[in-house]
Protein backbone atom coordinates (compact mmCIF):
# COMPACT_ATOMS: atom_id res chain seq x y z
CA UNK A 1 0.00 0.00 0.00
CA UNK A 2 2.81 2.31 0.85
CA UNK A 3 4.77 1.33 -2.25
CA UNK A 4 2.22 2.49 -4.16
CA UNK A 5 1.52 5.76 -2.41
CA UNK A 6 4.48 6.29 -3.32
CA UNK A 7 4.70 4.99 -6.82
CA UNK A 8 1.45 8.01 -7.17
CA UNK A 9 3.38 10.77 -5.56
CA UNK A 10 5.87 9.92 -7.92
CA UNK A 11 3.67 10.28 -10.76
CA UNK A 12 2.31 13.77 -9.19
CA UNK A 13 6.26 14.53 -8.76
CA UNK A 14 7.32 13.58 -12.39
CA UNK A 15 3.72 15.26 -14.04
CA UNK A 16 4.69 18.67 -12.29
CA UNK A 17 8.28 18.63 -13.73
CA UNK A 18 7.10 18.17 -17.28
CA UNK A 19 4.72 21.05 -16.80
CA UNK A 20 7.53 23.38 -15.74
CA UNK A 21 9.57 22.03 -18.93
CA UNK A 22 6.84 23.29 -21.08
CA UNK A 23 6.40 26.49 -18.77
CA UNK A 24 10.13 27.08 -19.61
CA UNK A 25 10.00 30.34 -21.88
CA UNK A 26 12.57 29.46 -24.60
CA UNK A 27 11.45 31.82 -27.28
CA UNK A 28 8.12 33.24 -25.75
CA UNK A 29 5.65 34.53 -28.10
CA UNK A 30 6.29 33.33 -31.63
CA UNK A 31 7.35 29.61 -30.71
CA UNK A 32 8.65 27.85 -34.24
CA UNK A 33 7.54 24.63 -33.32
CA UNK A 34 5.09 24.76 -30.39
CA UNK A 35 6.00 22.41 -27.55
CA UNK A 36 4.27 18.82 -27.10
CA UNK A 37 2.20 18.09 -24.40
CA UNK A 38 4.04 16.07 -22.23
CA UNK A 39 2.36 15.46 -19.71
CA UNK A 40 0.20 13.63 -21.90
CA UNK A 41 2.39 11.19 -23.42
CA UNK A 42 3.00 10.58 -19.70
CA UNK A 43 0.18 9.97 -18.30
CA UNK A 44 -0.75 7.68 -21.09
CA UNK A 45 2.59 5.60 -20.94
CA UNK A 46 2.23 5.62 -16.97
CA UNK A 47 -1.40 4.32 -17.13
CA UNK A 48 -0.59 1.41 -19.78
CA UNK A 49 2.48 0.39 -17.53
CA UNK A 50 1.17 0.79 -14.02
CA UNK A 51 -2.19 1.49 -14.08
CA UNK A 52 -2.74 0.64 -10.40
CA UNK A 53 -0.33 3.60 -9.69
CA UNK A 54 -2.26 6.35 -11.97
CA UNK A 55 -5.29 7.15 -10.44
CA UNK A 56 -8.08 8.94 -11.85
CA UNK A 57 -7.98 11.87 -9.35
CA UNK A 58 -4.09 12.09 -9.46
CA UNK A 59 -4.46 12.53 -13.66
CA UNK A 60 -7.35 14.83 -13.25
CA UNK A 61 -5.03 17.00 -10.62
CA UNK A 62 -2.44 17.15 -12.80
CA UNK A 63 -4.40 17.76 -15.63
CA UNK A 64 -6.30 20.96 -13.82
CA UNK A 65 -3.03 22.04 -12.77
CA UNK A 66 -1.30 22.23 -15.96
CA UNK A 67 -4.49 23.89 -17.38
CA UNK A 68 -4.16 26.63 -15.04
CA UNK A 69 -0.24 26.92 -14.84
CA UNK A 70 0.45 27.24 -18.91
CA UNK A 71 -3.13 29.17 -19.82
CA UNK A 72 -4.50 26.55 -21.66
CA UNK A 73 -8.62 26.60 -21.68
CA UNK A 74 -9.46 25.99 -17.58
CA UNK A 75 -11.05 22.31 -17.53
CA UNK A 76 -10.55 20.88 -21.68
CA UNK A 77 -6.96 19.99 -21.15
CA UNK A 78 -7.93 17.90 -17.87
CA UNK A 79 -11.22 16.80 -19.51
CA UNK A 80 -9.24 15.01 -22.70
CA UNK A 81 -6.32 13.83 -20.45
CA UNK A 82 -8.72 11.85 -18.11
CA UNK A 83 -10.76 10.64 -20.96
CA UNK A 84 -8.00 9.34 -22.94
CA UNK A 85 -6.57 7.40 -19.99
CA UNK A 86 -9.87 6.17 -19.28
CA UNK A 87 -9.70 4.41 -22.89
CA UNK A 88 -6.55 3.23 -22.61
CA UNK A 89 -7.41 1.74 -19.30
CA UNK A 90 -9.86 -0.13 -20.49
CA UNK A 91 -7.59 -1.27 -23.56
CA UNK A 92 -4.70 -2.90 -20.67
CA UNK A 93 -5.50 -6.14 -22.10
CA UNK A 94 -4.97 -5.90 -25.37
CA UNK A 95 -2.30 -3.25 -25.68
CA UNK A 96 0.19 -5.00 -23.51
CA UNK A 97 0.88 -8.17 -26.37
CA UNK A 98 1.27 -5.59 -28.86
CA UNK A 99 4.76 -4.04 -30.23
CA UNK A 100 4.88 -0.81 -29.35
CA UNK A 101 4.71 0.57 -32.53
CA UNK A 102 1.24 -0.69 -32.56
CA UNK A 103 0.90 0.77 -28.98
CA UNK A 104 2.00 4.10 -30.36
CA UNK A 105 -0.53 4.24 -33.29
CA UNK A 106 -3.28 3.57 -30.56
CA UNK A 107 -1.92 6.08 -28.38
CA UNK A 108 -1.30 8.52 -30.83
CA UNK A 109 -4.65 8.47 -32.39
CA UNK A 110 -6.18 9.02 -28.89
CA UNK A 111 -4.17 12.54 -28.64
CA UNK A 112 -4.98 13.43 -32.34
CA UNK A 113 -8.55 12.65 -30.84
CA UNK A 114 -8.20 14.75 -27.86
CA UNK A 115 -7.22 17.56 -29.95
CA UNK A 116 -10.38 17.57 -31.83
CA UNK A 117 -12.72 17.51 -28.55
CA UNK A 118 -10.91 20.20 -27.32
CA UNK A 119 -11.33 22.62 -30.45
CA UNK A 120 -14.69 21.30 -30.69
CA UNK A 121 -15.77 22.50 -27.31
CA UNK A 122 -14.24 25.92 -28.35
CA UNK A 123 -16.16 26.01 -31.34
CA UNK A 124 -19.60 25.31 -29.09
CA UNK A 125 -18.45 27.68 -26.80
CA UNK A 126 -17.72 30.55 -29.37
CA UNK A 127 -14.25 30.83 -28.89
CA UNK A 128 -11.97 32.01 -31.41
CA UNK A 129 -9.99 28.64 -32.79
CA UNK A 130 -6.39 28.56 -33.78
CA UNK A 131 -5.39 27.36 -37.03
CA UNK A 132 -5.86 24.15 -38.53
CA UNK A 133 -2.17 23.49 -39.60
CA UNK A 134 -0.77 24.99 -35.98
CA UNK A 135 -3.49 22.29 -34.34
CA UNK A 136 -1.83 19.64 -36.71
CA UNK A 137 1.52 20.81 -35.97
CA UNK A 138 0.49 20.70 -31.83
CA UNK A 139 -0.74 16.80 -32.43
CA UNK A 140 1.92 16.06 -34.41
CA UNK A 141 4.57 17.30 -31.87
CA UNK A 142 3.15 15.65 -29.41
CA UNK A 143 1.98 12.03 -30.95
CA UNK A 144 6.23 12.14 -31.58
CA UNK A 145 7.07 13.20 -28.31
CA UNK A 146 5.63 9.54 -26.85
CA UNK A 147 8.58 7.45 -27.88
CA UNK A 148 10.53 9.90 -26.13
CA UNK A 149 9.04 9.47 -22.99
CA UNK A 150 8.53 6.28 -23.45
CA UNK A 151 12.11 5.93 -23.44
CA UNK A 152 12.99 8.08 -20.47
CA UNK A 153 10.12 6.62 -18.44
CA UNK A 154 11.25 3.24 -19.05
CA UNK A 155 14.92 3.72 -19.17
CA UNK A 156 15.27 6.22 -16.43
CA UNK A 157 12.53 5.32 -13.98
CA UNK A 158 12.66 1.46 -15.08
CA UNK A 159 8.86 1.46 -15.92
CA UNK A 160 8.00 -1.57 -18.24
CA UNK A 161 5.76 -4.02 -18.34
CA UNK A 162 5.99 -6.28 -15.59
CA UNK A 163 6.37 -9.72 -17.28
CA UNK A 164 3.27 -11.10 -18.58
CA UNK A 165 0.89 -14.44 -17.38
CA UNK A 166 2.68 -14.93 -14.25
CA UNK A 167 0.34 -14.37 -11.03
CA UNK A 168 2.31 -13.67 -8.65
CA UNK A 169 1.31 -13.40 -4.59
CA UNK A 170 1.99 -10.06 -4.37
CA UNK A 171 -0.24 -9.34 -7.50
CA UNK A 172 -2.97 -11.27 -6.40
CA UNK A 173 -3.22 -9.80 -2.56
CA UNK A 174 -3.06 -6.05 -5.11
CA UNK A 175 0.13 -4.77 -3.57
CA UNK A 176 1.62 -2.52 -6.12
CA UNK B 1 -5.08 -1.86 -9.31
CA UNK B 2 -8.96 -3.33 -10.28
CA UNK B 3 -7.56 -4.95 -13.68
CA UNK B 4 -4.49 -6.36 -12.16
CA UNK B 5 -5.57 -8.10 -9.16
CA UNK B 6 -8.59 -10.22 -9.70
CA UNK B 7 -9.44 -9.77 -5.90
CA UNK B 8 -10.92 -6.09 -6.42
CA UNK B 9 -12.78 -6.41 -9.52
CA UNK B 10 -16.32 -6.47 -8.25
CA UNK B 11 -19.28 -4.85 -9.75
CA UNK B 12 -19.29 -2.49 -6.72
CA UNK B 13 -16.02 -1.14 -7.29
CA UNK B 14 -16.20 -0.59 -11.03
CA UNK B 15 -19.76 1.47 -10.45
CA UNK B 16 -17.72 3.38 -7.93
CA UNK B 17 -15.19 4.40 -10.03
CA UNK B 18 -17.79 4.84 -13.34
CA UNK B 19 -19.39 7.73 -10.81
CA UNK B 20 -16.11 8.89 -9.71
CA UNK B 21 -15.24 9.15 -13.65
CA UNK B 22 -18.82 10.90 -14.04
CA UNK B 23 -18.08 13.20 -11.43
CA UNK B 24 -14.49 14.53 -12.82
CA UNK B 25 -16.06 15.12 -16.19
CA UNK B 26 -18.98 17.25 -14.66
CA UNK B 27 -16.11 19.61 -12.98
CA UNK B 28 -13.86 19.36 -15.99
CA UNK B 29 -16.82 20.61 -18.06
CA UNK B 30 -18.33 23.15 -15.07
CA UNK B 31 -15.45 24.56 -15.04
CA UNK B 32 -14.88 25.05 -18.60
CA UNK B 33 -18.30 26.85 -18.55
CA UNK B 34 -17.23 29.01 -15.69
CA UNK B 35 -14.17 30.09 -17.30
CA UNK B 36 -16.01 31.00 -20.66
CA UNK B 37 -18.97 32.78 -18.63
CA UNK B 38 -16.54 34.78 -15.95
CA UNK B 39 -13.13 34.18 -17.12
CA UNK B 40 -11.90 37.28 -14.66
CA UNK B 41 -12.75 35.00 -11.65
CA UNK B 42 -11.01 32.33 -12.62
CA UNK B 43 -7.78 34.48 -14.05
CA UNK B 44 -7.57 35.48 -10.57
CA UNK B 45 -7.72 31.78 -9.45
CA UNK B 46 -4.45 31.30 -11.90
CA UNK B 47 -3.03 34.31 -11.10
CA UNK B 48 -3.07 32.90 -7.30
CA UNK B 49 -1.87 29.67 -8.07
CA UNK B 50 0.69 31.20 -10.22
CA UNK B 51 1.92 33.45 -7.18
CA UNK B 52 2.23 30.39 -5.19
CA UNK B 53 4.28 27.87 -8.39
CA UNK B 54 6.91 30.79 -8.72
CA UNK B 55 9.46 30.41 -6.83
CA UNK B 56 9.86 27.00 -8.72
CA UNK B 57 9.84 28.48 -11.53
CA UNK B 58 12.46 31.00 -11.33
CA UNK B 59 14.67 28.20 -9.97
CA UNK B 60 13.80 26.21 -13.21
CA UNK B 61 14.14 29.56 -15.44
CA UNK B 62 17.68 30.42 -14.90
CA UNK B 63 19.58 27.56 -16.14
CA UNK B 64 17.55 27.02 -19.57
CA UNK B 65 18.08 30.91 -19.79
CA UNK B 66 21.45 30.42 -19.23
CA UNK B 67 21.41 27.78 -21.85
CA UNK B 68 19.67 29.24 -24.62
CA UNK B 69 21.99 32.30 -24.28
CA UNK B 70 25.51 30.14 -24.37
CA UNK B 71 23.94 28.51 -27.46
CA UNK B 72 23.01 31.62 -28.90
CA UNK B 73 26.63 32.79 -28.06
CA UNK B 74 27.64 29.71 -29.84
CA UNK B 75 26.15 30.69 -32.88
CA UNK B 76 27.72 34.03 -32.75
CA UNK B 77 31.32 32.99 -32.20
CA UNK B 78 31.03 30.51 -34.97
CA UNK B 79 30.11 33.58 -38.09
CA UNK B 80 32.38 36.11 -35.52
CA UNK B 81 34.07 37.17 -39.08
CA UNK B 82 31.40 37.94 -40.65
CA UNK B 83 29.75 39.89 -37.96
CA UNK B 84 33.10 41.75 -37.40
CA UNK B 85 32.53 43.29 -41.19
CA UNK B 86 28.79 43.91 -40.80
CA UNK B 87 29.58 45.88 -37.63
CA UNK B 88 31.94 47.62 -39.42
CA UNK B 89 29.91 48.87 -41.66
CA UNK B 90 27.01 49.29 -39.55
CA UNK B 91 29.50 51.39 -37.51
CA UNK B 92 30.17 53.85 -40.31
CA UNK B 93 26.55 54.22 -40.97
CA UNK B 94 25.99 54.69 -37.16
CA UNK B 95 28.00 57.91 -37.43
CA UNK B 96 26.19 59.77 -39.66
CA UNK B 97 22.94 59.15 -37.08
CA UNK B 98 24.88 60.33 -34.14
CA UNK B 99 25.87 63.38 -36.12
CA UNK B 100 22.02 64.06 -36.71
CA UNK B 101 20.81 62.69 -33.32
CA UNK B 102 23.07 65.07 -31.29
CA UNK B 103 21.97 68.14 -33.26
CA UNK B 104 18.42 66.96 -32.69
CA UNK B 105 19.00 66.50 -29.45
CA UNK B 106 20.23 70.23 -29.17
CA UNK B 107 17.51 71.79 -30.76
CA UNK B 108 15.04 69.86 -28.81
CA UNK B 109 16.42 70.99 -25.44
CA UNK B 110 15.96 74.57 -26.74
CA UNK B 111 12.80 74.58 -27.80
CA UNK B 112 11.77 72.31 -24.52
CA UNK B 113 13.64 74.68 -22.71
CA UNK B 114 11.41 77.85 -24.29
CA UNK B 115 8.27 75.50 -23.66
CA UNK B 116 9.15 74.71 -20.25
CA UNK B 117 7.40 71.28 -20.96
CA UNK B 118 6.92 69.29 -18.11
CA UNK B 119 6.76 65.60 -19.28
CA UNK B 120 4.09 63.71 -17.76
CA UNK B 121 5.71 61.55 -14.37
CA UNK B 122 2.41 58.98 -15.28
CA UNK B 123 4.73 57.47 -17.83
CA UNK B 124 7.19 55.47 -15.70
CA UNK B 125 7.80 51.98 -16.36
CA UNK B 126 8.60 48.50 -14.28
CA UNK B 127 10.87 46.18 -15.61
CA UNK B 128 10.27 42.42 -15.35
CA UNK B 129 11.51 39.23 -16.57
CA UNK B 130 9.29 36.79 -18.24
CA UNK B 131 9.81 33.64 -16.11
CA UNK B 132 7.42 31.24 -17.98
CA UNK B 133 5.21 31.14 -20.76
CA UNK B 134 2.17 29.04 -22.25
CA UNK B 135 2.09 25.97 -23.86
CA UNK B 136 -0.56 25.07 -26.52
CA UNK B 137 -2.19 26.13 -29.60
CA UNK B 138 -4.64 28.62 -27.56
CA UNK B 139 -3.07 31.33 -25.93
CA UNK B 140 0.55 32.78 -26.37
CA UNK B 141 1.29 34.65 -23.24
CA UNK B 142 4.02 35.27 -20.50
CA UNK B 143 4.46 35.47 -16.89
CA UNK B 144 6.43 38.40 -15.40
CA UNK B 145 7.86 38.31 -12.30
CA UNK B 146 6.72 41.44 -11.08
CA UNK B 147 3.18 41.99 -10.09
CA UNK B 148 1.07 44.50 -8.09
CA UNK B 149 3.18 44.83 -5.17
CA UNK B 150 5.48 46.05 -7.97
CA UNK B 151 2.69 48.95 -9.05
CA UNK B 152 1.43 46.57 -12.35
CA UNK B 153 -1.90 47.53 -13.22
CA UNK B 154 -4.47 44.99 -15.20
CA UNK B 155 -4.35 46.67 -18.72
CA UNK B 156 -1.05 48.11 -19.21
CA UNK B 157 1.01 47.81 -21.94
CA UNK B 158 4.36 45.78 -21.99
CA UNK B 159 7.07 46.70 -24.10
CA UNK B 160 10.38 45.63 -25.09
CA UNK B 161 13.45 48.11 -25.94
CA UNK B 162 11.53 48.75 -29.50
CA UNK B 163 8.13 48.30 -29.26
CA UNK B 164 4.84 46.48 -28.16
CA UNK B 165 4.64 43.21 -26.98
CA UNK B 166 1.47 43.10 -25.46
CA UNK B 167 -0.70 44.03 -22.72
CA UNK B 168 -0.78 42.85 -19.18
CA UNK B 169 -4.03 40.77 -18.46
CA UNK B 170 -4.26 38.84 -15.00
CA UNK B 171 -2.19 40.51 -12.07
CA UNK B 172 -1.37 38.37 -8.73
CA UNK B 173 0.92 39.77 -6.14
CA UNK B 174 4.29 38.83 -7.43
CA UNK B 175 3.01 37.90 -11.04
CA UNK B 176 1.23 39.25 -13.86
CA UNK B 177 0.41 37.85 -17.24
CA UNK B 178 1.65 39.54 -20.13
CA UNK B 179 -1.30 38.71 -24.03
CA UNK B 180 1.29 38.92 -26.55
CA UNK B 181 0.53 40.67 -30.08
CA UNK B 182 0.34 37.02 -31.50
CA UNK B 183 -1.68 35.62 -29.12
CA UNK B 184 -5.28 34.51 -31.50
CA UNK B 185 -7.34 36.68 -28.90
CA UNK B 186 -5.12 39.52 -28.58
CA UNK B 187 -6.89 42.95 -30.27
CA UNK B 188 -5.00 45.90 -30.24
CA UNK B 189 -6.51 48.75 -31.76
CA UNK B 190 -3.90 50.68 -34.05
CA UNK B 191 -2.69 53.77 -35.88
CA UNK B 192 -1.28 53.20 -39.58
CA UNK B 193 0.80 56.18 -39.77
CA UNK B 194 1.82 56.91 -43.41
CA UNK B 195 -1.81 57.01 -44.15
CA UNK B 196 -3.61 58.11 -40.94
CA UNK B 197 -6.64 55.60 -41.30
CA UNK B 198 -7.37 53.44 -37.56
CA UNK B 199 -7.46 49.66 -37.47
CA UNK B 200 -7.67 46.67 -35.54
CA UNK B 201 -4.77 44.47 -34.76
CA UNK B 202 -5.34 40.98 -34.78
CA UNK B 203 -3.13 38.24 -33.29
CA UNK B 204 -3.38 34.78 -34.91
CA UNK B 205 -0.07 32.91 -33.05
CA UNK B 206 2.24 33.55 -36.17
CA UNK B 207 4.55 35.74 -35.86
CA UNK B 208 3.19 38.65 -38.17
CA UNK B 209 -0.18 39.47 -36.60
CA UNK B 210 -3.15 40.77 -39.09
CA UNK B 211 -3.96 43.84 -39.28
CA UNK B 212 -7.43 44.41 -39.51
CA UNK B 213 -10.78 46.79 -40.44
CA UNK B 214 -8.81 48.82 -42.58
CA UNK B 215 -10.54 51.68 -44.57
CA UNK B 216 -9.00 52.17 -47.70
CA UNK B 217 -6.19 49.27 -47.78
CA UNK B 218 -5.17 50.45 -51.28
CA UNK B 219 -3.49 53.10 -49.51
CA UNK B 220 -1.07 51.68 -47.11
CA UNK B 221 2.03 50.92 -48.29
CA UNK B 222 4.29 48.51 -47.11
CA UNK B 223 7.09 49.87 -44.78
CA UNK B 224 4.08 52.58 -43.08
CA UNK B 225 5.03 52.75 -39.43
CA UNK B 226 1.72 51.47 -36.71
CA UNK B 227 1.59 52.87 -33.94
CA UNK B 228 -1.14 52.38 -30.84
CA UNK B 229 -3.67 54.72 -31.53
CA UNK B 230 -5.09 54.98 -27.76
CA UNK B 231 -8.57 54.07 -28.84
CA UNK B 232 -10.80 52.51 -26.34
CA UNK B 233 -8.66 53.96 -23.10
CA UNK B 234 -6.70 50.59 -22.14
CA UNK B 235 -3.41 51.06 -23.97
CA UNK B 236 -1.71 54.75 -24.08
CA UNK B 237 -1.22 56.20 -28.03
CA UNK B 238 1.77 56.12 -29.84
CA UNK B 239 3.74 53.18 -28.98
CA UNK B 240 4.95 51.75 -32.06
CA UNK B 241 4.11 48.28 -32.83
CA UNK B 242 5.56 47.30 -35.93
CA UNK B 243 5.81 48.18 -39.94
CA UNK B 244 2.91 47.15 -42.38
CA UNK B 245 3.89 44.11 -44.61
CA UNK B 246 1.84 43.05 -47.10
CA UNK B 247 1.32 39.04 -47.21
CA UNK B 248 1.66 37.13 -50.68
CA UNK B 249 -2.23 36.80 -50.54
CA UNK B 250 -2.61 40.82 -50.58
CA UNK B 251 -3.75 40.61 -46.50
CA UNK B 252 -1.95 43.46 -44.36
CA UNK B 253 0.34 41.95 -41.77
CA UNK B 254 2.66 43.40 -39.12
CA UNK B 255 6.32 43.04 -39.11
CA UNK B 256 6.70 43.47 -35.24
CA UNK B 257 9.07 45.89 -33.94
CA UNK B 258 9.31 43.48 -30.82
CA UNK B 259 12.17 41.65 -30.76
CA UNK B 260 9.93 38.12 -29.83
CA UNK B 261 12.80 36.10 -30.63
CA UNK B 262 14.78 37.22 -28.14
CA UNK B 263 12.60 38.50 -25.72
CA UNK B 264 13.62 37.97 -22.06
CA UNK B 265 12.93 41.36 -20.22
CA UNK B 266 10.04 43.40 -20.59
CA UNK B 267 8.72 46.86 -19.04
CA UNK B 268 5.41 47.28 -18.22
CA UNK B 269 4.39 51.15 -18.57
CA UNK B 270 2.50 52.46 -15.56
CA UNK B 271 0.10 54.10 -17.75
CA UNK B 272 -3.32 55.58 -16.13
CA UNK B 273 -5.77 57.26 -18.58
CA UNK B 274 -6.45 60.93 -17.90
CA UNK B 275 -9.38 61.66 -16.40
CA UNK B 276 -11.84 63.06 -19.05
CA UNK B 277 -13.80 66.00 -18.53
CA UNK B 278 -17.61 65.61 -19.30
CA UNK B 279 -19.13 67.67 -16.43
CA UNK B 280 -18.82 70.79 -15.29
CA UNK B 281 -17.23 70.45 -11.91
CA UNK B 282 -17.98 71.25 -8.40
CA UNK B 283 -17.00 75.17 -8.86
CA UNK B 284 -20.72 76.42 -9.06
CA UNK B 285 -22.63 73.39 -6.96
CA UNK B 286 -24.88 74.33 -5.04
CA UNK B 287 -25.02 73.60 -1.57
CA UNK B 288 -28.18 72.24 -0.10
CA UNK B 289 -30.05 73.55 2.30
CA UNK B 290 -30.92 72.26 5.67
CA UNK B 291 -33.53 73.48 8.15
CA UNK B 292 -32.35 71.77 10.75
CA UNK B 293 -28.97 73.56 10.66
CA UNK B 294 -30.50 77.00 10.66
CA UNK B 295 -28.96 78.89 13.44
CA UNK B 296 -31.89 80.10 15.78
Amino acid sequence: MIRRLIRVLMLLLVGFICILVLAVPLTPGVPSWPMPDLLIALCCYWVLRRPGSAPVIAIFVLGLTADLLLMRPVGLGALTLVLVTEVLRAQIRHLREVPFVLEWLMVGSLMAAGVIVQVVLMWISLGTLPMLAELARYAGVTILSYPVVALICGGLLGLRHRSTGKLSYSTYLGED
Amino acid sequence: MAYVSGQVNTGLWRTTRQILLGVIVLICLSVFVLWRIDSPRVDRLQMAIADTVLPSLEWTAQPTARLTTMLQDFQSYVRVYEQNEELRRELQAMNGWREAAIQLEQRNARLRALNNVQLSPQATFITGEIMADSAGPFSRSGLLNVGSDNGISDGSAALDGLGLVGRVSGVGQETSRVIFLTDINSRVPVFLQGSGQRAILTGDNTPAPLIDFVEDAERVRPGDRVVTSGDGQVLPADILAGQVIVAANGQLRLRLAADYDRLRFVRVLNYRPRPAIDEPGGLVAVEPFFFEEEPE
